[in-house]
């Protein structure tokens, strides 16, 4: 570990670029807000591309022993951080057009999603709860400071409001939980349960008892019922190229904690993976039939989205809790879904984002005729929700499929029912603003829609992805044995 | 040759990059047809009956997933899905031909590319269906046509679209999801090692237990596709309120995709698990028959009729799939292309009536045989073949099942459903009468007969279909004679 590893990981990149965009914002003022985006981008690609270069320290570990190791970049660090860099990259993308929108917004906005993306990288990457809880903290606090970033407006406030004292609430759970963990294992590794198990094998109540805890705090990461109160409204207020990350990225940082901690370092652990599988499981159930019925009367696609973004958390727990007993397929299938949700999330945002005024900020009476006023934003639009939806032969399919798959092999037949439900729930809410598209005559005198470059790139992007790996699953195929294996 | 059916299921792929890109919508759906028609055609002559498994097989390396479920993308054809290929390209060129009024006139130009856009795909989705030798794409091209359907018929459709709409994809969608989960059950029921998602390298190993329990799961999920009683509640006001070509299509031809399935996977590799359910599901198809047969005697409007009719005739497919024995099963490939043709033809016919006069109420209509004999003539002919008059490819399709059915010593179901034949006489020659003979009604007074040849070649193309089959029905039995043994 010698100076040029450490100046060419992607975290301490990210944390430059940032720092960069503020000093000079303080110190020049002459560079528009599109040089600095650039730069911003620039940043998180630099970073993207640190994280195959042989000679930085992304690809080592760090550690004070062999046995005691706070940062690995294994198969799985590795998968998660390029997600979080290609999702951040997006992000920063959006802003654009929402900074021409909210002149309030100043540089700092584009500088504070790089932080927020250190800190998810540091989780991705971590193996020790210290480095864990610093890593969270990053996330959860740069993302206090955007969500409630429009503050001349009452819905972003109160946005901010509540993420915040729900977030430090989580906050609380999750320290709690790794002081329990610490009293049990006596080390804040987090494959340290292994080792008290191997000596003892019983299973203390205290180790359930900081596992719950843990999983409280995460499950606020992931909007998972019971811990989701924030996101209908949180997703509503916040500005959108936020809610984009909210939706992605935060979800994902709970993900790779949960596998990290119960299935890469558990396994083995017959006694306490079939409990914790099945406390995930009733997690599960409970985001899934919560986020469906609630999203049935929604007249907002804001809204719904922030409702289905808790049935998305509840179908990545399903496949979570089917991967008990050393069975991989229920991990593939949650690499899987968030691969293919992730950009379908991002294409409806993008949308949203852009055409906020025109859209009425994703009211249903905006929607009204779009597929005849704008073919090309209502086909993304519906790209995006049909994938979502899960119905083939569009990307969001293969994930529901592997999901439903790992959940059926597992032999929880009761969680496949309920995924099945859910399913057909999102039918009827995602086509709702299909059918307000194709089946409505526009109104006369509607807004009209300006197409700019970037909107079709990401647009012709992000859909043929969506489209072709729906019919062509081989890569995902070759990515889950690319992550999986060994190094 | 064999890429040649590849080329069949990409061309209407093809015609939609094309459309979506600018070229013209109509020109492009119509060469897309002609050439999956053409090609199928080349393939069905060059089928070797004798030869034994699948033919034209055309596998993509770079599509397979070998280490995730097994997952080979590969087309070909057999006895079972040649004829269903076959009869998807004949209804698929028909309903492409067979624009309505509405959505052919001036002021619809626009309208016009998305609406042939969604015609392709589901024909695609059909074509596919049948053609995909892997479960995974089977399942997957299948739902490719739900979208375009959901768009079309709650846009072009007629009375309560919109609602019809909703319940199709509601319900469809709750079907395969069920398919999905038999999918999965009939996949890992499979000893370890063995599970494969290819249906060429799938083998009767299971046993009769695991059989019994994977079984109910498939029929309730292919049923609901099917509209087996009772899940068939969505079908006839779907049918009855989508447009035209739509109804062709998905009466004609996709809802087969559920009877194909069951004849895939349920009858060569969960035989036991057919025996031990039959009771349960002979209940269930003689309500298709006889209760939805009752109810169609009631209906006072031709489209309606027709979707119940097409339900009840489910019933019948499903006593062949039952009764389990070759020639039984032979009757059930030659009824779903017998009933593809006659239902296309029927409600292709009835929106051509209801574009003219703009009703479909009995009370409304009658005595079109003098305005308009050439349309009254051939749904004349789609009716007789409806009720199974011999010399057209229903009869023998039905005869065959019953012949089927009673060797499986299924005597009282056969007895009972073979008065369906009665029940269906009954509505089919009442609407005949009351539309097409009696006084001629104002509303019929507007119906012009076919004049042009372009309104006309697409229901003479079924006619000519169901005549060859049905005085020929060799044609399409050589192709599955050593399948079944028969």
């Amino acid at each position: 570990m010698n100076f040029m590893h450490i100046f060419s990981s992607p975290e301490v990149i990210l944390l430059l670029t940032a720092v960069l965009i503020l000093v000079f914002e303080s110190v020049l003022t002459k560079f528009s807000d599109h040089a600095v985006r650039m730069f911003a981008i620039f940043g998180a690609l630099l970073a993207l591309g640190a994280c195959f270069c042989p000679w930085s320290g992304a690809l080592g570990s760090i550690g004070s022993s062999t046995d005691l190791i706070f940062y690995e970049a294994d198969g799985l660090a590795q998968f998660f951080r390029l997600l979080f860099l290609i999702t951040v990259i997006f992000v920063l993308w959006m802003t654009g057009d929402y900074q021409k929108r909210f002149p309030v917004a100043g540089r700092e906005f584009c500088a504070i999603p790089l932080l927020t993306t250190v800190g998810m990288i540091l989780v991705a990457s971590a193996k020790d709860w210290t480095l864990v809880f610093v890593g969270l903290e990053i996330v959860t606090i740069s993302f206090y400071v955007l969500v409630a970033y429009q503050r001349n407006l009452a819905s972003s406030l109160e946005a901010g409001v509540k993420y915040l004292i729900i977030g430090a609430l989580s906050t609380g759970t999750l320290v709690y939980g790794i002081a329990f963990w610490f009293g049990t294992t006596q080390s804040t590794q987090l494959d340290a349960l292994a080792f008290v198990m191997s000596d003892d094998g019983a299973l203390s109540t205290s180790v359930l008892l900081s596992a719950a805890l843990i999983l409280a705090g995460v499950g606020f990461k992931m909007a998972a019922v019971p811990f989701h109160a924030w996101a209908p409204d949180v997703y509503q207020g916040a500005p959108t190229p936020v809610t984009a990350y909210l939706a992605t990225g935060s979800k994902a940082v709970g993900v790779v904690l949960l596998i990290r901690l119960f299935y890469l370092t558990g396994l083995g652990m017959q006694e306490l993976e079939s409990q914790v599988s099945l406390i995930i499981g009733i997690l599960a159930a409970a985001s899934l039939l919560l986020g469906g019925l609630a999203a049935l009367p929604q007249f907002n696609l804001k809204r719904v989205l922030g409702y289905s973004s808790i049935t998305h958390a509840g179908f990545i727990l399903l496949g979570l809790s089917a991967c008990w007993q050393g069975r991989e397929l229920g991990l593939e299938a949650v690499l899987i879904y968030l691969v293919v949700y992730i950009p379908a999330s991002i294409l409806v945002f993008w949308i949203l984002s852009t055409y906020a005024d025109e859209l009425d900020g994703g009211e249903y009476s905006a929607f009204h005729g779009l597929g005849k006023r704008s073919p090309l934003v209502a086909f993304a639009i519906l790209i995006g929700l049909v994938s979502m939806a899960g119905i083939p032969p569009l990307g969001g399919f293969i994930g529901k499929f592997a999901v439903m798959a790992a959940v059926w092999e597992a032999g929880s037949y009761w969680l496949f029912f309920i995924g099945l439900a859910t399913a057909v729930m999102g039918i009827y809410y995602y086509l709702q603003v299909v059918k307000l598209m194709y089946w409505n005559e526009p109104e006369e005198g509607g807004p009209t829609f300006h197409l700019s470059i970037s909107t079709k790139v990401v647009i012709g992007l992000l859909s043929a992805f969506l489209l072709l790996i729906g019919l062509w699953p081989k890569p995902l195929e070759w990515m889950v044995g690319w992550v999986l294996t060994p190094s | 040759m064999s890429e040649l059916l590849l080329i069949c299921l990409a061309s209407p792929l093809a015609a939609v990059t094309a459309i979506a890109f600018g070229a013209p919508a109509r020109k492009s759906a119509l060469i897309a047809a002609l050439v999956s028609l053409i090609g199928t055609l080349v393939l069905a002559i060059n089928f070797d009956p004798t030869a034994s498994g699948y033919q034209f097989v055309t596998e993509t390396e770079p599509l397979a997933l070998d280490s995730f479920f097994n997952i080979q993308f590969a087309v070909g054809l057999d006895g079972i899905n040649l004829p269903l290929v076959l009869l998807t390209s004949v209804v698929g060129l028909a309903a492409i031909l067979a624009v309505p009024s509405r959505i052919s006139s001036e002021e619809n130009q626009a309208g016009e590319g998305g609406y042939f856009i969604n015609l392709l795909l589901i024909l695609f989705g059909a074509m596919g269906a049948f053609a995909s030798l892997d479960l995974f794409y089977l399942y997957i091209f299948h739902e490719v046509a739900l979208i375009p359907t959901f768009l079309l018929m709650g846009y072009w459709g007629n009375g309560d679209k919109r609602f019809s709409a909703t319940q199709l994809a509601l319900y469809l969608m709750t079907g395969s999801l069920i398919l999905l989960g038999g999918i999965f059950a009939f996949y890992f029921s499979m000893p370890e090692g063995m599970q494969t998602m290819d249906l060429r390298e799938m083998e009767a190993v299971m046993d009769g237990k695991a059989q019994s329990a994977v079984l109910p799961l498939l029929v309730v999920g292919f049923g609901i596709l099917v509209s087996l009683f009772p899940f068939h509640s969505w079908a006839p006001s779907a049918y009855a309120n989508s447009p035209a070509p739509v109804a062709m299509l998905h009466a004609g031809v996709l809802k087969k995709f559920g009877i194909y399935g069951l004849l895939r996977l349920a009858v060569p590799f969960l035989p036991e698990g057919m025996e031990s359910w039959t009771n349960v599901f002979c209940v269930l198809l003689l309500m298709n028959v006889l209760y939805v047969g009752l109810v169609t005697i009631h209906q006072k409007k031709l489209d309606f009729l027709l979707g119940y009719s097409s339900v009840m005739h489910m019933g019948y497919l499903f006593l062949g799939l039952f009764s389990m024995k070759a020639i039984g099963l032979s009757g059930v490939i030659l009824l779903m292309v017998g009933h593809g043709l006659s239902t296309a033809l029927l409600f292709g016919l009835a929106g051509e009536i209801r574009d003219r006069a703009g009703t479909l109420e009995f009370s409304k209509l009658g005595g079109l045989a003098t305005k308009a004999p050439l349309l009254s003539f051939l749904f004349i002919i789609g009716a007789m073949a409806s009720i199974g008059l011999p010399g057209l490819a229903n009869f023998s399709g039905e005869i065959l099942i019953y012949f089927g059915a009673w060797e499986a010593g299924l005597y009282w179901v056969t007895a009972m459903s073979v008065l369906g034949i009665v029940i269906s006489a009954v509505y089919m020659l009442r609407a005949v009468r009351s539309v097409f003979y009696g006084e001629l009604s104002p509303e019929s007074g507007r119906v012009n007969d076919l004049v042009q040849w372009k309104e006309r070649i697409p229901y003479l193309i079924l006619v000519v279909g169901l005549i060859l089959v049905g005085i020929y029905p060799k044609l399409i039995l050589k192709w599955s004679e050593t399948l079944f043994g028969a």
